[in-house]
């Protein structure tokens, strides 16, 4: 059977047909072929592309023939036999700059002798990074997104993160490794910015190695109401079935006291079965999770629940030998981010550093020393590299604290009070009619007073009768 | 200048629309994650929703990693089309406080915009004035 042929011109036709611009180079990147979309798109006539040879640039911004070819060229993996998608640029006639995505595809997969390339050109311009197309990512893509992702968060997330050598540190350590190799639920408490996400993730990392697969779901439960709670919970829940019994689904309930009424019921009927086959894992302020109001047994119940295993967190105040060497685990892996590299502290830069009292924990840590390691301009971070607060306030914590008297104001003022009344009587001789006018009230109420402090008004108060010099 | 503000980085203003008609809330629109960290260094608290259809995936992990990190105080959503919901689980454990795929949703993310901005302290208020503010019956308070 004869096979149907078609003619070059009958194939040009088509492709001048197509609604995409669409252009062919040869194996010495000249173009060879350039559709009528393409000339629209690149507002220049076929002349004037059509023999033009392309050189590779990485931010084209052609305003003549010559960088046209610059703007059009391929990323030379093309032409060693390898299909790829890059930008391509042109200049219209009006001189604004556009650009839009290629696929180049080689004509020959063969790394040596490739006889030329195609290229596919997008119908849509874009400007800048925002407009970049997503496009339906590869199977593999995704699963090395996945765990590229999951590498990098092991990486910050290890154990060995936890820095310090503090008992506090060590006790919240040693939880942790017992955390990873349970299935039990945990509470992570603590004041704010004390890592309590960052413990309850070092622990999902940590039990990694027990479980093939594995999802980590954070809810941030002041954000949820009962809808919303219910929805998500039942997606995870289909979602852990699917990862079956060699799997390890974790739902992480950040700041749980925050969970409303409604959206406690709403977990307490997910979590009230005989045997759950997902791990809770919850962060709290205050380890009593709520207060007590003893009205609904199922919350003291869904508390209970929550708390197996309860991790509690140090305020960075309470372990300050563990301030120094945390400071410089964060410097480091700021210099890991980044060209400028600092060594360390100056010693007057770690003593500010622990006498300050760190309300706002680790995160406030962190917080000024991105601050401090972009201010440095030596090898070390200095005391005036350090934000002024944190050296006023350490100046300040390094002065003794004033010991504030107190004093019971009602038996102060009543030691006044009678102190006048015995000077009133002293100057008047002993007699109460004349101190009572002297001090603007009544010979009753002078009396009345005296009796209600239970003194003698004759008591001069220095053990003589008043009137006796 | 407030402590929290409600950012849109998309590319048609579709989701900051579809939000407004549940919530009334003053949005800023940006077109780029550049500009998201404009405004989360101007305002720590601030509640940034991406549109993902056009922002690559990697960057936006990238993104959420940086903001969990750098600006715990910020919070960001991640909005797409049905297409996108292949990224769902990813996305919010990398720390998207919340991810939606329809536009039926932009009332989930109104409420929870809501409750984001009312949990956020306002600079320049009294401790009395933010705890009068939270009570059930803050409107009749000053009458």
């Amino acid at each position: 059977m004869a096979r149907p042929t078609t003619s070059a011109t009958d194939l040009v036709k088509m492709l001048n047909a197509a609604t995409l611009p669409i252009y062919v180079l040869d194996e010495a990147r000249c173009i060879r072929f350039a559709n009528h979309c393409l000339l629209d798109w690149v507002g220049s006539p076929a002349e004037e592309v059509v023999g033009l040879v392309c050189n590779y640039h990485s931010d084209a911004e052609p305003a003549n023939a010559l960088s046209l070819g610059t703007g059009l060229c391929p990323p030379p993996a093309a032409f060693t036999g390898q299909r790829s998608r890059a930008v391509v640029a042109c200049h219209r006639r009006d001189g604004q700059l556009v650009r839009r995505w290629a696929d180049f595809t080689p004509l020959i997969a063969d790394e040596i002798d490739c006889p030329g390339v195609i290229v596919l050109v997008d119908r849509d311009d874009f400007r800048g990074e925002f407009e970049h197309p997503q496009r339906e990512p590869r199977p593999t893509e995704l699963h090395e997104l996945v765990r590229d992702f999951q590498q990098a968060e092991r990486g910050r997330f290890s154990l060995g993160q936890l820095v310090g050598t503090s008992p506090a540190i060590r006790r919240v350590r040693s939880q942790v490794r017992l955390a990873a190799q349970a299935t039990a639920n945990v509470l992570i408490v603590g004041s704010p910015g004390s890592g309590r996400e960052h413990v309850a993730r070092t622990i999902y990392h940590a039990e990694q190695y027990r479980f093939e697969r594995q999802i980590l779901l954070p809810i941030e439960c002041g954000l949820v109401d009962g809808d919303i709670l219910q929805s998500t919970v039942r997606a995870f829940q289909q979602r852990a079935a699917d990862l079956g019994e060699h799997g390890q689904a974790t739902l992480l309930l950040l700041d749980v006291e925050r969970l409303s009424r409604e959206a406690e019921r709403v977990l307490w009927d997910h979590v009230n079965v005989p045997s759950l086959t997902w791990r809770l894992m919850s962060t709290a302020r205050n380890p009593r999770l709520s207060t007590d109001d003893g009205e609904d047994q199922a919350f003291d119940d869904l508390r209970c629940l929550l708390s197996t295993l309860v991790i509690e967190l140090p305020r960075l105040v309470e372990r300050s030998e563990d301030i120094p060497p945390l400071a410089q685990l964060f410097l480091e892996k700021l210099n890991a981010e980044g060209a400028k590299q600092v060594g360390g502290f100056s010693p007057e830069a770690l003593d500010q550093l622990q006498l300050y009292s760190w309300p706002n924990n680790t995160d406030e840590l962190i917080g000024m020393i991105r601050q401090s390691h972009d201010r440095a301009e030596g090898p070390l971070v200095q005391k005036s590299d350090l934000p002024r607060r944190i050296t006023v306030a350490a100046d300040a914590a390094a002065v003794a604290r004033h010991q504030t008297e107190t004093i019971e104001l009602d038996a102060f003022m009543a030691e006044i009070e009678v102190e006048l009344m015995r000077r009133a009587l002293r100057q008047a001789k002993g007699n109460k009619a004349a101190a009572a006018r002297s001090l603007g009230i009544s010979r009753q109420r002078l009396l009345r007073r005296w009796q209600q402090f239970e003194s003698d008004p004759n008591d001069r108060g220095d053990g003589r009768p008043v009137g006796e010099s | 200048m407030s402590n929290a503000r409600f950012v849109f980085c998309e590319q048609r203003s579709r989701w900051a629309a579809w939000t407004g008609r549940h919530a009334d809330l003053r949005a800023y629109e940006v077109q780029s994650l550049d500009e998201c960290w404009d405004h989360l260094r101007a305002a720590p608290a601030s509640l940034i929703v991406v549109e993902l259809t056009s922002c690559p995936i990697k960057p936006m992990i990238e993104f959420l990693v940086q903001v969990r990190e750098r600006n715990p105080d910020g919070r960001v959503m991640v909005v797409g089309s049905r297409a996108d919901c292949r990224f769902e689980w990813l996305l919010r454990e990398a720390g998207a406080v919340a991810a939606f795929f329809d536009p039926r949703s932009a009332e989930w993310l109104a409420r929870q915009a809501e409750r984001h901005f009312a949990s956020v302290p306002r600079d320049g208020e009294s401790v009395e004035q933010q705890i009068i503010d939270r009570l059930p019956w803050g409107d009749f308070a000053g009458s």
